[in-house]
């Protein structure tokens, strides 16, 4: 749970302001501030409670307005362009740094019922610092001036029109829809967000009958629970609001999908191409005419006179080649069960990463698509899956992995070579993990539990089209033959202990310096009797603390030069 | 000295592993940018030795089975079960974590039981005493984390007026720093230990004492019973027999024809065997090194080489057109997988309804033909990553 820090923030945006810094930050949890945001922000829990005891929008007073400016409770994350002095929360960051373990009474095994004198003190403290952010005046978000560029109406007869008449405030400019009357239509999710976290108020309208709009005038706005209950019909769409709340609050923008009303739209791409689809298995001509000899005279594949192991995959890999082809989809056949169940799921929402660029006009690719589940309901069938991931189109960069920087080699210099060669496939190199990982192809499902909601991307992903994964020269390739002159790893012994001596009297002032793997493995390498008891222990424990002993040769291999191109038949 | 000898640890297992498969075949090191004219001869030689040695015959692995014992297959010969292991890293050692290296522990057991006296040093050669190496340091640790929030908690409850005096501070302070010191050097391997000092408490322990059920596999001084046996799953035997790598003794049947195993194992563990042979043969063919996955709450999980050279790096769940488990049992796994640093792939085999006419065809088409390939090219497979987003990270 996080207390913001609203002090901090300083680009005023009533919208993305919400979060950004500080809940990036680990902020400490404690019962006593908990509870405290519980209170006071309780639309972080369904948003069907009301926000505090005290601060229910009075509806028949009418003094309304000025017990709004006292009363409403929404201290988190608003500052309207207004320039009402925001509420520090900061405060209550002191009362624990270590979260909400600090604050277990410390009970003395003689006497378990009272409170030891330590306890005592921090409990005081921590109700003190309460009270002291309680004390200060806190603010309405609204706009007390203009009340009518801060105000959305719903049509009485009609819920789904949802609109404001002078639309002014920094959240238009990622959510609702202007018109050329420049009136702002809103969707209800929208509409329900701005009420509930006190940016707007809420009044009725009618289009027929302006007599009527004036008593609306008149009468105060309409509570929260109202809202909910004109804009909240049924589970589905608390659904959708829960999911567009909880990505709003996180300061993302986030827009309707045009799948949104239930119509489902044209599949965008193919997941892979079928032509492309083998071009990593596809056998050598020796590879292939094992085969075709095999076939002819009927016998198994001669496997031993295959040269490499790759070419046994590819060889095997050939014969399945049916099984990654889409064949079965045919709904008539007998053979296929899944036709019978498969049904659509919409996309509902696009989601922007917050970026002051955004403009709702002429909006990027979005980074996630976001389509809801239901936590109880079955995972769908792949036909469902993949008309999803076909429907999604997302934007290909957001889940590109950050280029892993490593110390030897300069990133620069092969970027420049990259294109000028062909390195969609490069048998030297192995399969491109990453393919199999981050896929552009993707769709995001919120799962939504009650008010939990948890987050999965799927992505397509095809380990057939990356080919086998074996390498022969992983056995076959050795190192480069060096001179090695014993002086030399003498020398280097000598350095060596110089500097592990060193060490020992520099002591844990510097711990960053000692050896890691790729030096132990070296010098491993150099050392051809291990004289020195200490470089063995360390090996040894650094063997054991790398877990498996794997991690050590794969460092061992990142260290010496790159294998070369070796050909495969 | 290390288990290496004079290798470094990459030509150790380069020589210890050297196929993804059991089968030898002679692998052409001329590729290598770096040979010697004398190994183009070597390699040449190689490849002719290879041949006129296999032409005598085929050497097969005996696998027993019996439904009445066990229903496992199980290959007892001490060479066979090394190869198997070492060759693509089949099965698993009754009486080990993974590699079959009972007896070599043992040996080993017993002879630093006996000298005693002066061999302190401990060689860490097999997978388990690692990980128990692991844990002992992890130990250690945890057993400084407690003793520091005891000092912590004596502070507290001493203190005066319920204020931590700045002395006090300054000591938990210090001890706190030692402690992340010492959490830093584990994790880097920087922990220094006098060789002379055996890191492993368990084998202090147990150096000095043979149970007596010990003795009882004792042949001689240089010699003892080999009690463990290799135990094959059912997908691994059949792509194995697939391979013709194996002959099997199947209820006293000896050398079953892989359509009459098949038929039998089907009869067993019905069709649903398929299923799992489907997907196990499709990552076995791609080179993958494929073990069960029980441990990580999935069905498979792939190595790119193998157990000893790397972490798995994707776990794979089955998922069957008549899947019923929902979206919270996904997510279930989804978190054990990603605590254990691994991609989850959910595999969906769209696999023939097994009760249609029409696969019954196929099905007996199959045991009088015998071709497998074209049995298994009824089912398709299609592959998802499945990864948990967590927004609050990602918004920048």
């Amino acid at each position: 749970m996080n207390i913001e820090n609203n002090s901090t923030n300083q680009n005023g945006s009533p919208i993305t302001d919400s979060t950004p810094e500080s809940a990036s930050e680990p902020i400490s949890e404690s019962i006593s501030s908990s509870n405290l945001r519980y209170s006071l922000n309780s639309r972080s829990s369904a948003g069907l409670v009301t926000i505090d005891s005290g601060s229910n929008l009075p509806s028949r007073e009418t003094s309304a307005i000025q017990k709004l400016s006292l009363g409403n409770g929404n201290l988190e994350e608003f500052s309207d362009d207004s320039d009402e002095e925001l509420q520090d929360w900061s405060l209550l960051n002191n009362i624990s740094k270590k979260g909400i373990k600090d604050l277990e009474p410390l009970l003395t095994d003689n006497d378990k019922y009272t409170l030891s004198a330590y306890d005592q003190n921090k409990l005081n403290k921590a109700r003190n610092l309460r009270f002291q952010a309680l004390e200060s005046k806190r603010g309405a978000i609204v706009n007390l001036d203009n009340l009518k560029a801060s105000t959305i109406f719903v049509n009485k007869d009609n819920y789904n029109d949802i609109f404001m008449l002078q639309p002014k405030g920094k959240f238009l400019e990622t959510m609702g829809f202007i018109d050329n009357q420049n009136i702002c239509h809103f969707g209800f999710e929208e509409a329900l967000y701005l009420v509930e976290r006190g940016s707007c108020m809420l009044k009725f309208w009618d289009n027929e009958n302006d007599s009527k709009n004036e008593i609306f005038e008149r009468m105060p706005p309409l509570s929260l629970q109202a809202a909910y209950s004109i804009f909240i019909k049924n589970e589905e769409q608390l659904n959708q609001y829960m999911v567009y709340s909880i990505l709003k609050r996180d300061g993302y923008i986030i827009n309707r999908n045009d799948e949104f009303n239930g119509i489902i739209s044209k599949r965008k791409r193919k997941l892979f191409d079928e032509d492309t689809l083998f071009k990593n298995i596809e056998m050598s001509r020796w590879t292939k005419f094992l085969s075709s000899i095999s076939s002819i005279f009927n016998i198994s594949f001669p496997y031993k006179l295959a040269f490499s192991y790759f070419n046994i995959f590819t060889y095997m890999r050939s014969t399945l080649k049916p099984q990654s082809l889409p064949k079965l989809k045919n709904v008539n056949n007998e053979l296929t069960l899944n036709n019978k169940s498969c049904k659509e799921f919409k996309i509902s929402f696009n989601i922007w990463k917050p970026s002051p660029n955004f403009k709702k006009k002429n909006p990027p690719l979005p980074d996630y698509q976001i389509t809801i589940f239901k936590a109880n309901q079955k995972l769908p069938n792949y036909f469902e899956l993949q008309s999803l991931l076909e429907r999604s189109n997302s934007n290909p960069d957001t889940y590109k992995p950050k280029p892993k920087v490593r110390k030897n080699k300069p990133n620069k210099v092969p970027d420049n070579k990259a294109k000028k060669l062909d390195i969609s496939w490069d048998y030297a190199k192995g399969i491109n993990m990453e393919n199999l990982k981050y896929n552009q192809n993707r769709i995001t499902l919120a799962i939504v539990d009650n008010i939990t909601i948890n987050f999965i991307t799927l992505s397509h992903c095809n380990f057939v089209q990356e080919g086998p994964v074996w390498r022969d020269h992983w056995v076959t390739w050795k190192p480069p033959v060096k001179k090695k002159s014993t002086r030399n790893n003498f020398k280097r012994n000598e350095k060596f202990k110089d500097k592990k001596s060193n060490e020992d009297i520099i002591g844990k002032e510097n711990p960053s310096k000692d050896i890691n793997n790729g030096d132990i493995s070296e010098n491993k390498i150099l050392t051809p009797v291990p004289t020195n008891k200490k470089i063995e222990s360390n090996l040894l424990i650094s063997n054991i603390l790398n877990g498996e002993e794997g991690n050590l040769i794969t460092s061992t291999k990142s260290s010496e030069n790159k294998p070369p191109n070796s050909a495969h038949f | 000295m290390s288990k290496f000898g004079n290798l470094n640890k990459r030509e150790y297992y380069n020589l210890k592993h050297p196929s993804p498969l059991p089968i030898i075949i002679p692998l052409s090191y001329i590729s290598n940018k770096y040979y010697k004219p004398i190994e183009i001869l070597n390699s040449i030689y190689d490849t002719l030795c290879h041949f006129i040695i296999n032409i005598s015959g085929h050497a097969y692995i005996d696998v027993i089975f019996d439904s009445k014992l066990d229903s496992s297959f199980k290959i007892t010969d001490y060479n066979d079960m090394i190869f198997i292991w070492n060759n693509g890293f089949y099965g698993k050692g009754n009486l080990s974590r993974s590699e079959p290296t009972f007896e070599k522990r043992m040996l080993q057991k017993i002879n630093d039981y006996l000298n005693n006296d002066k061999n302190t040093k401990q060689d860490t050669t097999f997978s388990e005493e690692i990980t128990k190496n692991r844990r002992y340091l992890r130990e250690i640790w945890k057993n400084e984390r407690i003793s520091l929030i005891k000092l912590e908690k004596d502070i507290k409850i001493n203190s005066i007026n319920g204020e931590i005096s700045i002395l006090d501070k300054e000591k938990l302070e210090i001890e706190r720093e030692k402690l992340s010191k010492l959490k830093d050097d584990l994790i880097k391997g920087n922990v220094r230990i006098d060789s002379n000092t055996p890191i492993n408490s368990d084998s202090i322990k147990n150096r000095n004492t043979l149970r007596i059920e010990d003795y009882d596999i004792i042949i001689d001084s240089n010699n003892i019973k080999n009690i463990e046996y290799l135990q094959l799953d059912n997908c691994e035997t059949i792509y194995l027999k697939q391979l013709n790598m194996i002959r099997i003794n199947f209820d006293n049947i000896p050398d079953i024809s892989l359509t009459n195993l098949l038929k039998n194992l089907i009869e067993i563990y019905d069709f649903e065997l398929l299923l799992n042979y489907v997907v196990y043969y499709h990552y076995k063919t791609l080179g993958w090194c494929v073990k069960n996955g029980l441990k990580f709450s999935c069905d498979y999980i792939l190595y790119q080489r193998g157990p000893p050279f790397s972490h798995a790096e994707f776990s794979i769940k089955i998922v069957t057109n008549e899947e019923t488990d929902s979206l919270i049992d996904y997510s279930a796994i989804s978190r054990v997988v990603s605590g254990v640093k691994k991609n989850l792939i959910l595999c969906f085999v769209n696999h023939p309804n097994f009760n249609s006419s029409q696969w019954l065809n196929i099905w007996n088409n199959y045991l009088i033909d015998g071709d497998l390939i074209s049995l298994l090219n009824n089912f398709s497979i299609n592959e998802i990553n499945w990864k948990r987003w967590t927004p609050s990270r990602t918004r920048m």
